[in-house]
C-alpha cells in the first residue's frame, strides 16, 4: 500500500508512532481489542472504523493498522501470555513490529522456507535469512516463521516466535526500492538466541498460524485502504490540467476503488459474524491491487507528463506512489498464487485430474 | 421497507420464485411470480427480494419485467403488478424506448422523458414492434413514442426518477452478476470434464486464472448491488451497475475461452447468457457511459468525500451468506 513519500519514510515513522501514542492514551486505540491487552472490548468493526478515519486523515502511514491487524490478532490468539506481556506496548506505539515470513529461496512457495530454529535448551538458536520485511529498521521485535522440523517438512515443521531485534546476531539491510524507499530490507539472524517462551502457538504449529495472518493482510485491512484511494483520485481530480477526455480514465478507477471497497464492507461485516474462510480473502487482494495498479494507471495519463518529467514535489509524490504502486500485485502474495488460491480452494479445482 | 425478511421465509421465497421463473411463456411465468409473492416481497424487504428474484432471472433467464414492478414501486405506481415501463435506451446515438413484451397486458406505462415522468393509461395494451437486436427472446418493445392514453405528470420527477433509476439499476446488477455466476459454473464444470493433453484443461494455470478472475469481477459486482440496496445511495448503485457491466463482460471473454469453439456455437447455452447480458449490460447505462459520468462528477469536485459505503451500512445477514 502507498506510504507518503512527500515527506520521508523517517518522518512518517515518527509521526506514526507519535499519533498512535495519542490515539491509545485518548482511548480511540483500545476499542475493539481484548482487555486483556489492554483494550475496552467490543467488535473488531470498532477498530476498522477508527483506521479508516485516521488513515482518510494521513495521520499515520497506511500501513500502521495493516502491520496490527496481521500480526496481533493471530499472537492474541495462539499465545495469550506473550501477548499479554508485548501486545499492548505496539498497540499503543511504544515499540513496533515486522514481519518475517519471506526468504530468498520461499516467496510465493512459503512452505520452502529454511530459516532454522535449532532447539538448546529453554532456548532457540535462529540463523537463516528473512527478505521483504517492511519497516524492518524501525521494528523492536519480528514475528518470525522459522523451521523447527526437517528441511523437508514443509509446512508441518514450521515454528512461529516472536523475536528480538536488538539480539545479538540479528542484522538489518534495507533494500532501496525504485519508487527511491527503503521500506523493504532483509534480516539476517547468525545464531541468534530465542527463549522459548517467545513461542506462538504450538512447535511446528506455525503454518495454520500464518495462514490466519495472511487472511487478514488479504482482508481485514483493505477496509481503512479503501478510503485512500478515493482520497487520491480526489487529490488527482483536484490536480488541475484535466479535462473532459480524463472522464474514462477516473471513473474506471473510481469504479474499481469502489469495487474493493464494498467487497472489502462485507468483508468486514462476514469478519464479524465469524463466518469468513481462509481463501475468500485472496478475491479481496486482488481487488485490491487491480485497484491501487488502475488508479495510479489514471494518474500516470491524466497528469500527462508530471509522473515521467516533473520535479516539483506534487509530481515527485505521484512518481513514487505510481512506482510503489507497481508492487501491489507481488506483496502479500502475487497475482498468480491469489489465482491459484482462489481457483483451488474457492473455485474446488484444487486436485482437477 | 416495512419488515425485513427472515432466513426462513427467504429460502421459501427463492424456492417458490425459482418454480415460478423456469415456466417458458413469459406471461405465464409473470402471473406465477406474482401469486408468489413477489409484489408483497418487495413491499416487505426490498433488498432482499430484488437480490432473488434478479438473481434468479439470471440464472435462469427466465426474464418477466419483474424490472417494471421495482420502478413502479418508486414512482408511486399502484403496487399491483399493472404498471409498465418504457425505458429511455440511445440506438446510434439516438433517444428512443422500450418495454418488456412479458408485460404487454399492462394498464399503465410510465413514460421516462428527458426530465419528465408520465403516467400513462393503456387501455388496450403494450403494443409496437418486436425488438430483434442481440437477444430477440428478452421479447422487447420498441416504443418511439409515447402510446395514446390518458397522461398525468408524476410530481418531483427529477428526484422520483433519480431512486427509481438507482432501484434499476441494483435490480439489473443483480441479474447481471447472477447470469454471469450461471455462466462461471458452466465453464467450472466444463474445465473440469474437457480433456487436452491427457488430462483435464481445468489442471492449466491459464484456465484457472480465467475463472479466478470471473469470480473476482462477480463477486466486487455482488458486493457493490448489496451496498447500494443498503444505503440507497444512486452513486452507489451507478458503482453497481458499472461493476457488474463489467463483471459480464469479463466473463463472457474468460468462460468463452474456456469454452473454446463450442462456446461460440448455437449447440451451447453460453450464447443465450452472453447475449442477454450485453442487452441487459445496456439497460440503465452501460458501464463505459457510467464510468465517463462518473468521471465528470470526479473532475468537477461533485464526489469528493464520496466513500460509497460506511462501515455502519448493514448488509441483509441473508445476502451475506453465499
Amino acid at each position: 500500500m502507498a506510504s507518503r513519500p512527500d515527506d520521508g519514510l523517517t518522518e512518517a515513522a515518527a509521526r506514526t508512532v507519535h499519533n498512535q501514542r495519542v490515539l491509545w492514551q485518548a482511548g480511540w486505540m483500545r476499542h475493539g481489542w481484548p482487555v486483556e491487552v489492554g483494550g475496552f472490548g467490543g467488535s473488531p468493526i470498532l477498530r476498522a472504523a477508527l483506521a479508516e478515519e485516521v488513515t482518510a486523515r494521513g495521520l499515520v502511514y497506511e500501513t500502521m493498522f495493516a502491520v496490527v491487524e496481521v500480526l496481533l490478532p493471530t499472537t492474541i490468539a495462539a499465545a495469550p501470555a506473550l501477548a499479554g506481556e508485548f501486545v499492548e506496548p505496539f498497540l499503543a506505539g511504544k515499540e513496533r513490529w515486522c514481519q518475517g515470513f519471506s526468504e530468498p529461496d520461499a516467496g510465493s512457495d512459503l512452505a520452502s522456507l529454511r530459516c532454522r530454529a535449532v532447539d538448546d535448551g529453554d532456548s532457540w538458536v535462529v540463523t537463516g535469512q528473512k527478505i521483504w520485511t517492511s519497516y524492518a529498521k524501525f521494528a523492536s521485535r519480528i514475528l518470525l516463521l522459522a523451521r523447527t522440523g526437517t528441511p523437508e517438512s514443509r509446512h508441518r515443521g514450521i515454528t512461529a516466535m516472536l523475536v528480538d531485534m536488538d539480539s545479538p546476531g540479528v542484522t538489518v539491510r534495507p533494500l532501496a526500492g525504485m519508487n527511491g524507499e527503503d521500506e523493504f530490507a532483509e534480516v539476517f539472524f547468525d545464531e541468534v538466541r530465542v527463549p522459548k517462551t517467545r513461542l506462538i502457538g504450538e512447535v511446528n504449529g506455525g503454518w495454520g498460524l500464518a495462514m490466519d495472518m495472511l487472511r487478514n493482510e488479504r482482508g481485514g485491512i483493505f477496509w481503512a485502504f479503501s478510503v485512500t484511494l478515493f482520497e487520491e483520485l480526489g487529490r488527482l481530480s483536484e490536480a488541475g490540467g484535466l479535462a473532459a477526455h480524463d472522464d474514462e480514465l477516473l471513473g474506471h478507477a473510481f469504479v474499481s476503488a469502489a469495487g474493493l471497497r464494498t467487497r472489502s464492507w462485507t468483508t468486514q461485516h462476514r469478519m464479524d459474524a465469524g463466518n469468513i474462510t481462509t481463501p475468500e480473502t485472496s478475491i479481496d487482494k486482488i481487488l485490491m491491487a487491480t485497484s491501487e495498479q488502475e488508479l495510479f494507471d489514471a494518474a500516470r495519463f491524466a497528469l500527462d507528463g508530471e509522473v515521467e518529467l516533473g520535479d516539483d514535489p506534487a509530481a515527485a509524490r505521484w512518481r513514487s506512489l505510481y512506482l510503489y504502486s507497481r508492487a501491489a500485485s507481488i506483496y502479500g502474495g502475487t497475482a498468480e498464487i491469489q489465482r491459484n488460491i482462489v481457483a483451488d480452494q474457492f473455485l474446488g479445482l484444487r486436485g482437477a485430474k | 421497507m416495512t419488515a425485513g425478511l427472515d432466513a426462513g421465509v427467504v429460502a421459501e421465497l427463492r424456492r417458490s420464485f425459482a418454480a415460478a421463473l423456469s415456466e417458458k411463456d413469459q406471461a405465464r411465468a409473470r402471473e406465477s411470480l406474482l401469486a408468489a409473492g413477489w409484489l408483497e416481497a418487495l413491499d416487505a424487504d426490498e433488498s432482499v427480494s430484488v437480490a432473488i428474484v434478479f438473481g434468479l432471472q439470471g440464472s435462469t433467464r427466465g426474464d418477466v419485467a419483474a424490472l417494471d414492478d421495482v420502478i413502479a414501486h418508486h414512482v408511486g405506481a399502484p403496487a399491483d403488478g399493472s404498471t409498465a415501463v418504457a425505458y429511455p435506451v440511445t440506438m446510434g446515438g439516438k433517444r428512443t424506448h422500450v418495454a418488456f413484451g412479458a408485460h404487454a397486458d399492462a394498464q399503465r406505462l410510465v413514460w421516462v422523458g428527458e426530465e419528465t415522468l408520465d403516467l400513462v393509461t393503456i387501455a388496450a395494451g403494450l403494443d409496437g414492434p418486436r425488438v430483434q437486436g442481440v437477444d430477440p427472446d428478452l421479447n422487447l418493445i420498441s416504443l418511439p413514442e409515447p402510446p395514446t392514453g390518458t397522461s398525468t405528470p408524476i410530481k418531483d420527477a427529477a428526484q422520483v426518477w433519480e431512486r427509481a433509476l438507482a432501484a434499476g439499476r441494483i435490480a439489473l446488477s443483480h441479474q447481471l452478476a447472477g447470469a454471469s455466476r450461471t455462466v462461471l459454473d458452466l465453464a467450472l464444470s466444463y474445465a473440469q470434464s474437457r480433456r487436452q493433453f491427457g488430462t483435464s484443461i481445468a489442471t492449466f494455470q491459464a484456465v484457472k486464472h480465467r475463472l479466478a478472475e470471473t469470480l473476482v469481477a462477480i463477486e466486487a459486482a455482488y458486493a457493490a448491488a448489496l451496498a447500494a440496496a443498503t444505503n440507497r445511495n444512486p452513486i452507489s448503485a451507478a458503482v453497481a451497475k458499472a461493476l457488474a457491466g463489467r463483471a459480464a463482460e469479463v466473463a463472457g471473454r474468460h468462460c468463452l475461452q474456456v469454452f473454446g469453439g463450442v462456446g461460440f456455437t448455437l449447440e451451447h447455452d453460453f450464447h443465450l447468457y452472453f447475449q442477454r447480458n450485453l442487452l441487459l449490460g445496456r439497460l440503465l447505462g452501460d458501464q463505459r457511459t457510467l464510468e465517463r459520468e462518473l468521471g465528470a462528477r470526479l473532475r468537477t469536485g461533485a464526489l469528493r468525500g464520496e466513500r460509497i459505503v460506511e462501515i455502519d451500512d448493514l448488509p441483509p445477514a441473508v445476502l451475506l451468506q453465499r
